[in-house]
């Protein structure tokens, strides 16, 4: 706590400092963290029976009805799926780019990112009623040589949501086997011999340095495009559509940007307490959340010229239809969410500008808040704010969530959260081989005198 | 008998060093373990980059043709026309074809890691200590052309902490 | 040391008047076109290269904002010839009024005002809103590269005193020119290209425009270091290690302006809606457009892609050097694309002498300007703090590494 990194990096880590925090954090838990854990398991439990629910009742029991029969279930998809997508940004991308500053939150990152893309992954068999067939999409051999349509956008996303949960979670996986092998080699017991399980016998020998690394490269070099393909198709799903409001060009890149802007701002709403709990100050440095808050300024700015675009290009065009959703948008029944979006999303983040801003921790907090709600809004301005005023005024219609959808929603959040803890206490949050990388190897040469 | 010498150096510097003096002397370096990935290590070992970059080229490729094969298969199977489209369409196969490129590149790459690591294991070697997965640097040498008290001296003198001589599985301090 | 003043040599030597030659060609070229009633090839062949090497300039002095924002040190040594693109933009802004002269040959919409859009697409206001964006995109452009040579020739004669504001000049500048080159360069996409086709509209556009002359502009730092790479300062300073990560880089944005095409390119197929569509179905499946829609999609992203997977490859500044010529040439014809079938409407494409000539007057201008330029200035950003930093850190990581690396992160 008082470290507050105002001291350089190098003169208070050392490999047994980074080694002993990690470690640390990972100790025998306390009564409050079962408490919490307790209560994030009772609302993903809640959830998870009111699908039960919907499921024997039917689909009636959710608000979703004609004309806007795309409701929060997939504002939730398309919202996790989001926040899947800044793991992958800092671990991979930033890793090409040799960002120094994502080293210490990449683990974190990416745990996020795992745990978002399975519940992401979720809501389409919710949304889908009769989940039971969702094999169906599934390209099998069958006696009446039916197959998913590979032209769909929803086949692209079963591909390519499903190829992220494999390729994230196996990144993530791989980055810590070195350190599953530290936490082996300095624990005993059961758990020495669970972490020796996860940690499939590595010793560190030069060989398996020299292909893990090699391959690690190439996992963030696919893991790169694949990132931005994901929500490209996600965008898809609606942008391959001609109604007003989500055929745009724009799309993809939008999307790809909002995503990463939810993403980062959920890193922010995790890592912030989770660096005061365990005491990470010294690990995960302001500088480091500054760099993230800058980022966020970034794809803020991104998303707010996609709006401005949207809307200049509603007008230019000519095409009534297009022009009237846009103004319905901004003073229609659902203008609240869509001011919501607009200050949350691109206002807000415009306060990073000031550098006293983005070093507040409250301030950082606050805002990254602000944005995972503007972000949910804008998913929810997009999907059932254009159905809900397609083309002929005679089928316009609202939509509001009924109690299933927000108890659904809520456990997924309780489930995200779950997850997030059980990793915080489990698993080493922080990369110690990466870290220690960076710290540089220990060399006599920088510590004269020092003999043993 | 076959003899090897295991040094545990504290500083990268001084296994370097000691690297550079075994090769030029003729000792036999079997494996260096450390706690983190260090390219000068692998320089010094003279070590080439690793095959999994074949793995990943053929994976992808592999899930390139593969993806796009299946697509194409089916839909030339099923003449299914959705929305005046031709069948099979070229411009949305470009999706179909990248997502399994990537699907199956990056699998061929981690198993072929996995293989080329020896992993998984269940049981770790004799000699390994703790303390290479977090501050200790490793030097598995046969003595070679060496004889093996001069190997013994010339880890001492290069900075190792501790230097064993391992005869098969009995290991002995020195 | 690093601080001893630069020698102004000579670095075109007898060749300096082949710019002139090329200007004169172009200049007659065009003239000829104008007044042998082919006024309208003169004037498309005119916005084509206009478009270009706006992209090109822009995109390049960007890229040395962006470098600035992300820290990025690797670049360092070819920060100066990206900020070479900035001498050309006063002749550049001067061309765009030029255009004016010609717009009612380009622009139908200057000829048949469209309904709903005429105060927008007014020649006054167009050009009106055009020349002040790009105005101050240059002027914040200059601005920036003002204090980045400032601080270099401050540092070279020996004083650090305003090192440190320069270089806080430059983080503020950066960011600003940011922003100004993805809206200005949004606006000029719309109304220099888009609009030729004053019915068509796309939301990327604008973004796939100034993505795409980011990939020009890189490409042109490319063509130029690889060109220059033996020369003068640059003589161990730029090896292998700088051209592969500018190779990496070029794959990079060869990835992300492909994305942006086929993003544009997928929706419009889908959605299938005629106004949508005309402009695709004319460009990419018509005589004479459609050989050359694939021909940019292979020079451009196909064998620029396959191309740049290849380590060996990037790190030879000879090969780099002519990848980069490859996807300049692809981007123009992509430009050419752009624009000229909306112009000549079902009259065909015309490659032939006015082309030639025009296009080589507008690389006489930039080689003029960029070699005037390069003969001026230090090539090297010698009071760059990351500059420095580059070059005093040990190459081996070590403790101390880190901690003046971190000096620099946060400083």
């Amino acid at each position: 706590m008082k470290a507050e990194s105002a001291q350089p990096q190098g003169e208070i880590l050392t490999y047994r400092k980074v080694q002993e925090l990690v470690m640390g954090a990972m100790a025998r838990p306390g009564r409050l963290y079962w408490v919490v854990v307790g209560v994030c398991f009772m609302g993903l439990l809640y959830g998870a029976s009111c699908w039960a629910y919907q499921i024997l009742t039917g689909m009636g029991v959710a608000g979703i009805m004609h004309p806007v029969n795309w409701g929060i279930y997939l504002v939730n998809f398309v919202f996790w799926v989001g926040i899947a997508h800044s793991g992958t940004l800092i671990s991979a991308i930033l890793y090409l780019l040799r960002a120094r500053w994502r080293t210490s939150i990449a683990r974190a990152a990416e745990a996020m990112t795992v745990f978002a893309v399975m519940i992401a992954g979720l809501f389409p068999f919710i949304h889908l009623g009769r989940v039971w067939i969702f094999y169906w999409i599934i390209p099998y051999p069958n006696q009446r040589d039916l197959w998913p349509n590979f032209q769909s956008p929803l086949v692209f996303d079963f591909l390519a949501i499903s190829t992220y949960l494999t390729v994230s979670s196996m990144f993530w996986y791989s980055g810590m086997l070195p350190d599953l092998a530290a936490v082996r080699d300095k624990t005993s017991g059961i758990r020495k011999k669970i972490y020796g399980l996860l940690s499939l016998g590595w010793q560190g020998t030069h060989e398996q340095w020299r292909h893990y690394s090699m391959a690690y490269l190439l996992f963030a070099a696919f893991a790169t495009p694949l990132v931005i393909s994901v929500h490209s198709v996600v965008s898809w799903d609606f942008a391959l559509s001609i109604v007003p409001g989500w055929h745009s060009t724009i799309f993809a890149p939008y999307f790809v940007a909002g995503a990463i802007h939810s993403g980062l701002a959920m890193v922010l709403t995790l890592l912030i307490p989770l660096r005061r709990i365990f005491h990470f100050e010294v690990l995960i440095s302001t500088e480091t959340l500054e760099s993230i808050a800058k980022t966020i300024v970034l794809t803020g700015l991104i998303v707010g010229y996609s709006y401005a675009v949207e809307y200049f290009m509603a007008w230019y065009s000519g095409n009534m239809f297009e022009w009237d959703t846009f103004i319905w948008r901004a003073v229609g029944n659902y203008a609240p969410q869509f001011w919501i979006m607009v200050v949350c999303n691109v206002l807000a983040p415009l306060l990073f500008f000031s550098k006293k801003i983005r070093r507040s921790l409250a301030w950082l907090f606050g805002i990254a808040i602000a944005v995972n709600i503007g972000m949910w809004y804008e998913r929810f301005v997009i999907i059932v704010g254009s159905m809900a005023h397609e083309f002929v005024p005679y089928a316009w219609g609202l939509y509001a969530p009924s109690w299933v959808e927000l108890s659904i929603m809520g456990g997924s959040f309780c489930m995200f959260f779950f997850l997030f803890l059980l990793f915080g206490k489990f698993l080493p949050t922080v990369s110690m081989s990466e870290m220690k990388e960076a710290l540089g190897a220990p060399a006599r040469a920088c510590s004269p005198g020092e003999r043993t | 008998m076959k003899q090897e010498v295991l040094g545990i150096f504290p500083y990268l510097d001084d296994l370097l060093e000691a690297l550079a003096m075994l090769r030029q002397k003729g000792g036999r370096i079997l494996t260096v373990y450390s706690p983190i990935h260090s390219e000068e290590i692998l320089e010094a070992l003279g070590s080439r980059p690793s095959p999994v970059r074949l793995a990943t080229l053929l994976g992808g490729i592999g899930g390139l043709l593969g993806g796009l094969g299946l697509a194409v298969y089916t839909f030339l199977e099923w003449k299914f026309v959705t929305s005046a489209k031709p069948t099979p369409p070229a411009v949305p196969l470009v999706v179909v074809g990248f997502e399994m490129t990537i699907l199956l590149g990056f699998l061929a790459t981690l198993v072929t890691m996995w293989i080329l690591c020896k992993m998984p294991s269940r049981r770790l070697r004799d000699h390994y200590e703790a303390g290479f997965s977090q501050d200790r640097f490793g030097l598995l040498v046969e003595p070679g052309e060496l004889a093996e008290q001069e190997l013994l001296h010339l880890l001492k003198m290069a900075g190792a902490e501790e230097v064993r001589l391992l005869r098969g599985r009995a290991t002995e301090q020195s | 040391m690093a601080g001893q003043p630069n020698r102004v040599e000579p670095r075109v030597g007898h060749l300096g008047f082949l710019p002139w030659v090329a200007m004169a060609l172009g200049c007659a070229c065009f003239l000829w076109a104008l007044f042998s009633g082919e006024s309208q090839r003169a004037w498309q062949a005119y916005l084509v290269n206009l478009v270009f090497w706006l992209g090109v300039c822009a995109g390049s002095v960007t890229w040395v904002a962006i470098m600035n924002m992300t820290s990025a040190r690797w670049g360092r040594p070819l920060k100066r010839l990206a900020e070479a693109g900035v001498a050309v933009l006063p002749g550049l802004w001067i061309l765009l009024l030029g255009l004016y002269l010609g717009h009612r040959e380009l622009y139908s919409w200057a000829r048949e005002p469209v309904h709903g859009k005429e105060l927008w697409l007014s020649a006054t206001f167009v050009f009106g809103r055009d020349a002040l964006l790009l105005g101050v995109f240059g002027a914040v452009a200059w601005a920036l590269v003002q204090m980045s040579l400032r601080g270099d020739l401050e540092f070279m004669s020996g004083s650090e005193k305003g090192l440190e504001s320069r270089w806080r000049w430059q983080a503020v500048l950066s960011p600003v020119l940011g922003i100004l080159y993805g809206v200005g360069m949004s606006v000029l996409a719309w109304d220099l290209i888009m609009s030729l086709d004053p019915h068509w509209v796309s939301t990327l556009f604008g973004a796939y425009y100034f993505m795409g002359s980011l990939y020009t502009g890189i490409a042109w730092v490319a063509v130029l270091s690889s060109l220059l790479h033996k020369r003068g300062e640059f003589q161990g300073r730029l090896g292998a290690s700088q051209f592969h990560d500018l190779g990496k880089l070029l794959l990079a944005f060869c990835l992300v302006t492909g994305d942006f095409f086929y993003s544009q390119f997928l929706v419009i197929w889908y959605g299938n809606i005629p106004e949508e569509t005309k402009y695709v179905i004319l460009r990419v499946c018509t005589w004479p457009w459609n050989p050359l829609a694939w021909g940019v999609l292979i020079g451009c992203f196909g064998i620029p892609f396959v191309a740049l997977l290849s380590r060996r490859l990037k790190q030879k500044p000879a090969m780099l050097g002519a990848l980069g010529g490859l996807i300049l040439l692809g981007m123009w014809f992509e430009r050419l694309l752009l624009v000229a079938p909306s112009v000549s409407l079902g009259s065909g494409l015309h490659l032939g002498l006015v082309e030639l000539g025009i296009a080589l007057g507008f690389l006489g201008l930039v080689g003029l300007m960029v070699s005037r330029f390069l003969s001026k200035v230090p090539w090297l950003p010698r009071g760059d703090p990351l500059f420095r930093s580059l070059s005093l850190e040990p190459r081996s990581a070590t403790n101390k590494g880190l901690a003046a690396s971190a000096k620099v992160e946060h400083g």
